[in-house]
């Protein structure tokens, strides 16, 4: 299958800081990858070349002809405060073909049935006329994929989709995700969370400027891939099958890998 | 009570400017250019680029006194001017060279500059400065009237056309640019529209004071809704509500017409302020601004 994206050995700098060293990376129809580093490892700068809003300074990115994107930012760069309900938000994607104060009758009830739909797939039903500012954490990231996938996307790119999130919620976006996955769209996101997200991802790179690893979550999030990204010692166990990171760092209890996981949690009272 | 002949009096002093052809051209121009500033106010204020939009108005300054100057027609030579510094100001804000701010400034007070010492040292040719600089319903011509109602339904059909894109553009650029929005291209626009806008505007508002008039409506409006549209259109009969009122009151109160219809705005903002709840306000405590 040809690839959507075809990055071959990218770097990139702003100023004379490198963020990006010799990445190579082809992302297919029905790929779900996850990008995990430090702040500042370049992630973000990789899903902006991905997209080609940015333009390396080095190596090629490749697009499939025709191919469309749709993103979804941090919801901490978010202007909270701009006028705009929920469907004014999704339906602000809809910019092809122009659309106009004037379109048909018919026209204006085909778009209301395909916001209906979307608001009702991602479980915004009702919330149309909503400011943005009034919908909870959860359902502002599932307003953000319902403006991406009206697009017609084929790749969809996340910028740390669960930042801020309770562990429900992060898991209903993972949940929603893995479905669009299947639909055949390709996703890729970035993420701190490394348990909570990327371990539970078909495939996962580790960023710090180049590429430390890439692969399935077992094969890539071990202590020594991780201390090369992360900078710092982790410790990795195993629970159900999936892959657990835990920091090794305990300055306050003596030195790196001295954890110990029980099976039992006291009550603090 | 009052009395019928105290109260005909009233009525008929009220509608005495009416008798004359330059005010009904000024009523016209102020109606349609508070519309018009409202409007496109309300995607400067969204952007907070009131300060682009007060500096963009000085610098059309320059370009109106040397195309007195030189004999050009004041639309045409400011205009060009106008384009070019929209343009100059459009690729500074976004490619951030040196800060933005300084750079505005730098650029359009220089120009602002040049347009007062050019006047000084050669007078005009035919244009009023005060005018331009203030504001005069006797500064308006049938020209006049014909140049903002030209530039009005640009803007008008132009954000009709580029409404979700600019709606896009305005609410998050970056991903509009992911999602296949040619945001430069779209911020040049908006850029050249809001220059015709001051331009169109000049002899009513004067460029000191065109600022005021894309703001306040677009302020009033965002305290009053949260709704993009209905700011929209809120915005733009607020806007042509303060110019038919200010221009009214300019000529019985003998005060240029640009600081009436600002002052008619203002009272305008206060009454929404007051009256708009801790809901309203807190709406424009952050706007323009992201968290």
């Amino acid at each position: 299958m040809t690839p959507l994206i075809n990055v071959d050995n990218v770097s990139h700098a702003y100023s004379h800081d490198l963020v990006l060293d010799s990445v190579s990376l082809e992302v297919r129809k029905g790929d779900f990858l996850g990008i995990v580093g430090p702040s500042g490892s370049g992630k973000t700068t990789l899903l902006r070349a991905l997209s080609g809003s940015v333009e390396p300074l080095k190596g090629t990115v490749t697009r499939a002809p025709g191919i469309r994107f749709g993103f979804v930012p941090q919801l901490e760069q978010v202007n909270w405060n701009f006028p705009v309900t929920v469907a004014e938000c999704i339906l602000m994607a809809r910019t092809r073909p122009i659309r106009r104060f004037w379109s048909s009758k018919g026209e204006r009830e085909a778009e209301r049935r395909q916001l209906d739909a979307v608001l009702d797939r991602l479980g915004l039903d009702g919330l149309a006329d909503r400011h943005i500012r009034a919908l909870s954490g959860g359902q502002q990231q599932r307003m953000f994929l319902a403006r991406a996938l009206m697009t017609d996307a084929d790749v969809l790119l996340l910028d740390e989709p669960t930042s801020g999130l309770d562990v429900q919620t992060r898991h209903e976006v993972l949940h929603l995700l893995d479905e669009l996955r299947a639909d055949g769209l390709a996703i890729v996101v970035t993420t701190h969370d490394l348990n909570g997200i990327a371990a539970h991802l078909p495939q996962v790179m580790c960023l710090n400027v180049r590429v430390i690893g890439t692969g399935t979550p077992q094969c890539v999030l071990t202590p020594e891939i991780l201390e090369l990204t992360y900078g710092s010692p982790m410790e990795v166990l195993e629970h159900a099958g999936m892959p657990v990171v835990v920091d090794a760092r305990r300055p306050m209890d003596g030195p790196p890998g001295t954890i110990t996981l029980t099976d039992t949690a006291e009550v603090m009272g | 009570m009052i009395p019928a002949a105290l109260f005909g009096s009233v009525w008929s002093d009220a509608f005495r400017p009416y008798e004359f052809q330059f005010f009904r051209n000024g009523l016209l121009v102020a109606t349609i250019a508070g519309a018009l500033c409202g409007l496109i106010g309300c995607y400067v204020v969204l952007r907070s680029m009131s300060y682009i939009g007060h500096g963009l108005a000085h610098s059309i300054f320059g370009g109106f006194a040397a195309s007195s100057l030189i004999g050009v027609n004041v639309f045409l030579g400011a205009g060009i001017w106008g384009l070019a510094s929209a343009l100059l100001i459009g690729g500074i804000t976004r490619r951030r060279p040196v800060g933005s701010d300084a750079a505005i400034g730098v650029v359009t007070t220089a120009s602002f500059a040049l347009g007062l010492a050019l006047i000084q040292i050669f007078g005009t040719t035919g244009q009023n400065a005060d005018a331009a600089l203030f504001g005069n319903v006797l500064g308006v011509s049938t020209t006049d009237v014909w140049v903002i109602i030209a530039v009005t339904i640009a803007t008008v059909g132009a954000i009709a056309v580029s409404y979700r894109r600019l709606l896009f553009v305005t609410f998050d650029p970056d991903v509009a640019e992911v999602s296949g929005v040619n945001v430069a291209l779209t911020d040049g626009v908006l850029m050249a529209f809001l220059a015709a806008a001051i331009l169109a505007t000049m002899n009513v508002m004067g460029v000191t004071l065109i600022a005021a008039a894309l703001v306040l409506p677009a302020v009033v409006a965002r305290l009053l809704t949260s709704t993009f549209s209905t700011m929209l259109w809120l915005a733009t009969v607020i806007g042509a509500i303060t110019g038919f009122v200010g221009m009214n009151a300019s000529y019985h109160l003998d005060v240029a017409s640009g600081p009436v219809i600002v002052l008619a705005g203002a009272i305008v903002f206060v009454f929404a302020f007051v009256f708009a709840g801790s809901a309203g306000r807190s709406r424009v405590a952050h706007v323009g601004h992201v968290g």
